[in-house]
């Protein structure tokens, strides 16, 4: 498994858990949401990262699944930010708005992916437009599978 | 008429050309004041305006690629594209104008954390306006103060910007959140909908990302710096709108 991918998936768990944490508090909802939630995160890291490239013929043949693997993992760190701010949110002010710090940041992820594909070769229009289209789908997938699996654990 | 200097191509098309007027042609008489016995001007001397194309001017700058004519293209670009706003050298944006945009936004978030208090409570629209105010305030001296400590920080990692570029691109960072905001304020004015937390924190979050790209350029492309730095901002930034608004 490739190492980058730790931080998000554990920021993935960390999200996913504080969504539960505020509709169920027990161990075994927190619990199961974290764990799935990781888990179907990696699940749509892979999709997205499968998903550009295949649309991305230049960078494809010119660096490789792994490159493209490497990219996609490197700029989901940028989901830390949002996953402390989530924390601080939830835990300081008392909000329940963990999942619209999840899909910001994995829309802004998914842009900055796009944006170094752009600089290995990649197309404007696919890296802009395929990413965008792609968080949507990252998003809807894992807020859908966590609903879910939330009420699986009740 | 004819020309002095068209030597190469380029000057030609820069435009430094002389026109070199034959003596007695209406160039050459009014081109100082006219100075003969028995002529007092009537008003002040006015050298004629410079013909476009064919006067001498200033050596032209060297081009930008694609760079905005507008600062306000420069707001919406920064919102889809930070990169290359920043590759631009942020365009022609002055600091008064990037800190404006961070200002107003703060502002507008602020004033619909009271209109939504407003809806729901017996919170006056004085109450609204000085939120505004103090959001004006937040977004101004706030995020300027928040740039300062993100440039002294990055100056310990090896950071080579102005404080002034680190607060430019900063605060024009914000640019998704004013968008976000004038959207929000539209739908809790017409609607009644509550919008500080589903379009105001929106866009401080989406400011994030062209935040994040500033840091990288601050930090030299360093991510895991970058990405610390924007983890402390971000934090600065909402703890203190929570502190201040809620």
């Amino acid at each position: 498994m490739n190492r980058n991918l730790i931080p998000p998936l554990l920021c993935f768990a960390v999200l996913s858990g504080l969504a539960a944490h505020r509709e169920n508090p027990t161990f075994k909802s927190v619990a199961i949401a974290t764990l799935g939630g990781a888990l179907v995160a990696w699940l749509c890291l892979w999709l997205l990262g499968r998903l550009l490239y295949l649309f991305n013929r230049k960078v494809r043949a010119a660096h490789g699944w792994t490159v493209v693997n490497e990219t996609v993992a490197r700029n989901f760190l940028f989901l830390i930010p949002y996953t402390v701010l989530a924390l601080i949110a939830d835990q300081i002010l008392g909000w329940n708005a963990t999942l619209t710090f999840a899909s910001a940041g994995i829309m802004t992820s998914g842009t900055a992916v796009g944006a170094d594909l752009m600089k290995l070769g990649g197309g404007k229009i696919a890296n802009m437009l395929l990413p965008m289209a792609g968080g949507m789908g990252f998003t809807t997938l894992w807020m859908t599978a966590g609903m879910l699996l939330r009420v699986l654990a009740r | 008429m004819t020309f002095e200097r068209a030597s190469s191509l380029d000057a030609a098309r820069s435009g430094q050309f002389h026109m070199a007027s034959p003596a007695g042609s209406p160039v050459s008489q009014f081109a100082s004041p006219p100075n003969f016995p028995g002529y007092t001007p009537q008003v002040p001397w006015q050298s004629p305006p410079p013909v476009q194309g064919f006067a001498p001017g200033p050596p032209m700058p060297p081009p930008r690629a694609n760079a905005p004519k507008k600062p306000w293209w420069s707001i919406l670009l920064m919102m889809v594209s930070p990169g290359q706003v920043i590759a631009q050298g942020l365009g022609k944006i002055p600091w008064p104008f990037a800190l404006s945009v961070s200002g107003v936004a703060f502002a507008i978030f602020f004033f619909q954390t009271g209109l939504d208090r407003h809806h729901v409570g017996p919170v006056g629209w004085i109450h609204c306006f000085l939120l505004a105010l103090l959001g004006g305030v937040y977004g101004t001296a706030g995020i300027a103060a928040i740039a300062a400590v993100a440039w002294s920080i990055s100056r310990l990692i090896g950071g080579q910007q102005t404080p002034e570029w680190v607060i430019r691109a900063v605060a024009l960072s914000y640019s998704s959140a004013l968008v976000y905001g004038i959207v929000g304020l539209v739908f809790n004015l017409f609607f009644r909908w509550n919008t500080s937390i589903s379009f105001g924190v929106t866009g401080v979050l989406w400011a994030l990302g062209p935040m994040m790209t500033v840091f990288r350029q601050l930090t030299n492309g360093k991510l895991v710096h970058s990405v610390a730095l924007a983890t402390f901002c971000g934090a600065l930034v909402l703890l203190g709108w929570g502190l201040l608004a809620t």
